[in-house]
């Protein structure tokens, strides 16, 4: 990742999330109701950093998908840059990097800015000129400018992620969702993102809201990070990090990153209190 | 001694001077980030892969020699009557023969045109309506029955039907070369679409691409390598279509020829016909996948439906 300051033009300013009391249910398939998330709030100011950790199967990815308006949720109020999920663009980041094969990684990340649902609003750039300088920036950003032309299956997983990133920055969504992105990959590929999401976010200043079960990853971008509870899903503790952006290598081995990560890791192993589950 | 850390391929101490040669040797050239690692293929592989190629090839020439000679050499040594079989060497006199009287080129138009004819009404009914039962579960609620059902069906048992509806003349024969082909495309068209990751249509949804976009530039590019197992299969049975007609009635064709001149023990004109339908097959088929590389450049293999 380069350190030169080519940062997208900013979309005037980014848009808050504010999440309250939101209650979602699924039924099994035994019939009983499953409470994925129960009475949850958060808010994240605009320009904010957060993350949310906790355990495989807390409703963290129920969560994130209410905001980006893929799921429903059942009781609570959602507003997303002040308008209820759906309306506002957001930009979503797979955990699985879904890149359409038949796109070359400059065309993937173009996907989104060509779609007519952005049409007159300031995320589309009117011409196609304006609109091809915006992706040239981003691939610079993400470093891949020389990879344009190749075709996902062409590249390594670590920079079909960053395509991933990438797609999702192109049409400057006021608000950035992150879903475990970096979970597939090999442990050196994924410190290297950590940083380089670091340097782009920080260069973009998008509000973003970054799922994830790496204790270290989640305070390491953060400046806030909620930590979930499964069974029903629910906030148990907030932590807020008080580090400068961007934040590189140094602070990612830091101490203190240790320490508080192994704070949050026995919060999270709570021996359950409750009386074991009848058969 | 340093021997003992000698790991297997080091191969250090065996020469008596590099005895104590550092174990990491070989090792430190293989570099840890494997991120910004190059995509191409190394050099060396892409030769690798040219000879592969060239000794199939080579091999594939082979066979046809070997055969072909040993099918001579049993014709001029057991001599049997040439209304029975003839041998490799008698087929291109009776070709020119053919060709010379004009003949062939007559019975070889009237085939390609009712091929073509049938083959692009099969291909322009079957890709939208393929692509339109993979995407709406409601259309395909309503096609499947049909589909199934006149595809189980011997397809070649309804080309009488179509004699009685539409004569003897181009019509008919169209209409049955467009039969067998319209199956394998839309069914490979269907599957295509199913087969489109539900990822990538998500990414559509959480973009906010409307139904035409997520048609046009999700479903439609997803289904394309399938698409193209179907236009190959389709064409191949096209081909048969293309015989098959002609059996029941015709004035001209390919397939024509074939029967005429087998009622008129004239085996090598059979041949003929027969090596004519051959060569139609394989070119087609590489133009089909010239055309698929072209338009489908981010893969080129994918699994034959049936």
């Amino acid at each position: 990742m380069t350190t030169r300051e080519t940062s997208p033009p900013r979309p005037g300013t980014s848009g808050g999330v504010s999440v309250r009391d939101v209650s979602k249910r699924y039924a099994t398939p035994k019939g009983e109701t499953l409470t994925v998330l129960d009475n949850v709030s958060l808010d994240v100011q605009p320009g904010e950093f957060v993350s949310i950790v906790g355990p495989s199967g807390c409703g963290k990815t129920t969560l994130l998908r209410i905001l980006q308006g893929l799921e429903q949720h059942d009781s609570g109020d959602v507003l997303v840059d002040s308008q209820p999920p759906g309306k506002v663009a957001t930009g979503f980041v797979f955990q699985k990097a879904s890149l359409f094969p038949w796109r070359t990684v400059e065309r993937n990340v173009s996907f989104g800015l060509d779609l007519t649902v952005l049409k007159g609003t300031p995320n589309q750039p009117p011409s196609k000129a304006e609109r091809k300088r915006r992706v040239a920036q981003l691939l610079e950003l993400t470093n891949l400018t020389e990879f344009a032309d190749y075709y996902p299956s062409q590249i390594s997983g670590g920079m079909q992620q960053r395509v991933n990133l990438a797609r999702a920055l192109a049409i400057q969504p006021s608000v950035l969702l992150m879903d475990e992105p970096f979970s597939a990959l090999d442990a050196q590929t994924r410190e290297k993102l950590q940083r380089d999401l670091q340097k782009v976010v920080a260069g973009v200043g998008t509000t973003t809201v970054f799922i994830t079960h790496d204790i270290r990853e989640a305070i390491f971008q953060a400046d806030r990070v909620f930590v979930m509870a499964a069974n029903p899903g629910r906030f148990i503790k907030i932590y807020e990090i008080d580090e400068k952006h961007p934040r590189g290598a140094e602070f990612q081995q830091s101490d203190r990153i240790a320490e508080l990560s192994r704070e949050i890791w026995k919060l999270l192993h709570v021996p359950k209190v409750e009386a074991p589950a009848v058969p | 001694m340093a021997d003992q850390l000698a790991r297997p391929g080091t191969e250090g101490g065996m020469d008596g001077t590099g005895g104590s040669v550092p174990t990491a040797g070989p090792r430190a050239q293989t570099p840890l980030q494997a991120t910004n690692e190059p995509p191409w293929v190394a050099q060396s592989e892409k030769v690798r892969r040219a000879k592969a190629r060239r000794r199939s090839l080579i091999r594939g020439l082979v066979s046809v020699v070997v055969v072909l000679a040993a099918w001579e050499a049993a014709v001029r040594i057991f001599q049997p009557s040439t209304v029975i079989i003839v041998g490799p060497s008698a087929i291109p006199a009776a070709f020119w023969k053919l060709a010379e009287s004009g003949e062939l080129w007559h019975h070889f138009s009237v085939s390609m045109r009712q091929f073509l004819m049938g083959y692009l009404v099969a291909v322009a009914l079957a890709i939208p309506l393929g692509l339109w039962m993979g995407a709406s579960r409601r259309a395909h609620d309503y096609g499947d029955p049909w589909l199934t059902a006149l595809y189980a069906t011997p397809n070649v048992a309804l080309a009488p039907l179509f004699v009685i509806w539409l004569g003897f003349g181009d019509p008919a024969h169209v209409a049955i070369i467009a039969l067998v082909a319209f199956f394998p495309v839309i069914i490979n068209t269907i599957d295509g679409v199913h087969a489109v990751e539900r990822d990538l249509r998500e990414v559509g949804i959480a973009f906010r691409a409307n139904r035409r976009e997520a048609f046009a530039r999700i479903d439609l590019p997803g289904a394309m390598p399938y698409i193209f197992t179907g236009l190959r299969l389709a064409m191949a049975r096209a081909l048969v279509g293309i015989v098959v007609a002609d059996l029941f009635g015709a004035q001209a064709g390919l397939g024509y020829l074939i029967l005429t001149s087998s009622q008129l023990f004239q085996t090598a004109n059979v041949f003929v016909g027969v090596l004519i339908l051959a060569a139609l097959g394989v070119g087609l088929t590489f133009g089909l996948r010239v055309l698929q590389k072209k338009l489908t450049p981010w893969q080129t293999d994918v699994k034959e439906h049936q």
